[in-house]
């Protein structure tokens, strides 16, 4: 018995035929669709496309949930944190973290955060919680956002340009150690 | 009597294939960006194979899922699957050694998706086998 007769292979390559036109034909009309490009959306892209807003002042023992993240620029962000207002949390993994992260931030995944609810007891009440990972296109930030969220806090962002829009902002400056406060 | 009793169980375990496939096929046609996002995180593909592979692969898990209850195709369909899941296997692996915290993008594409871990590698591999028992006995099946 052969384990890949030929017959076999065309019928294969068949399917993956009507896959594909199956596929680019609802993608052209899909609401979701995914535009087919080379490279990401440039980070300026990104940051044009968030909303102008203004932060709200909440105060420390607020208990009115706020609904979603907000969604920060990269000059609303460096404002916060020379105000010392604001704290960012490296939602990616340890291992990439170590690698290299936005000077000041914390390391934070949702992981650590499903695994141990208490390792929130650490994060300043008085400052926003900016969430960040690898740039336009992750998630883990947002996910990250919405646990915090749903864990209680009030004054929880997303940096959507990440670490990309940070290295394009700053020319590359980032940090290789960690925090004093981490393990 | 015994055969009739394996060929119902490879019967009965390739529609359980089948089903689990549009599964999560259909998940992913539901939301390609978001699916896209998640191949994205894995860092091995260049944008432009991430967003053909957030185009095509919902289809051919739907398709193959079909054809392996319906079609005329099984032996293309069960072989498709059998690379899908050893390719599924290989970027999870690499997901792990390189240390990545991230959404496997296996069924669910939600922001409550399942994570990568040790628990998916060993669905992948039983999923790999079930797969191989079927392919096996298809093409063993004389026409």
């Amino acid at each position: 018995m052969k384990f890949l007769p030929n017959k076999t292979l065309t019928e294969a390559f068949f399917i993956i035929i009507l896959a594909l036109i199956i596929g680019f034909s609802s993608n052209l009309f899909h609401p979701n669709k995914v535009n087919i490009s080379f490279s990401h959306p440039p980070i300026e892209f990104v940051e044009d496309n968030i909303p102008a807003q203004t932060l709200p002042e909440i105060e420390v023992n607020s208990t009115d949930p706020i609904q979603e993240p907000y969604l920060l620029k990269t000059q609303e962000i460096v404002k916060l944190l020379k105000k010392d207002q604001a704290l960012l949390l490296d939602a990616r993994s340890k291992k990439e973290y170590q690698k290299e992260h936005i000077p000041g931030a914390r390391h934070l995944s949702n992981n650590d955060l499903l695994k141990n609810k208490n390792i929130t007891e650490t994060l300043p009440q008085d400052k926003w919680l900016i969430c960040y990972c690898e740039g336009p296109g992750c998630d883990q930030a947002e996910i990250l956002a919405y646990e915090l969220i749903f864990s209680g806090y009030q004054r929880i962002a997303v940096y959507p340009g990440g670490l990309k829009g940070w290295k394009n902002w700053s020319n590359s400056q980032i940090e290789t150690r960690a925090q004093p406060d981490e393990k | 009597m015994k055969s009739r009793k394996w060929d119902y169980f490879i019967l009965i375990l390739s529609w359980l294939i089948a089903v689990t496939f549009i599964f999560a096929g259909v998940g992913k046609i539901i939301n390609p960006e978001k699916f896209a996002v998640d191949i994205d995180n894995y860092r091995m593909l260049p944008y432009l194979f991430v967003t053909i592979t957030a185009v095509v692969l919902p289809w051919l898990e739907v398709l193959c899922g079909l054809v392996l209850i319906f079609g005329k195709w099984k032996k293309g369909a069960a072989l498709i699957l059998l690379a899908l899941s050893f390719i599924f296997f290989v970027a999870i692996s690499s997901a792990m050694i390189r240390g990545l915290d991230i959404s496997c993008g296996c069924f669910a594409v939600s922001s409550e998706a399942i994570k990568i871990g040790y628990t998916r590698l060993v669905e992948d591999v039983i999923l790999f086998g079930a797969i191989l028992l079927i392919y096996l006995k298809i093409l063993r099946t004389p026409h």
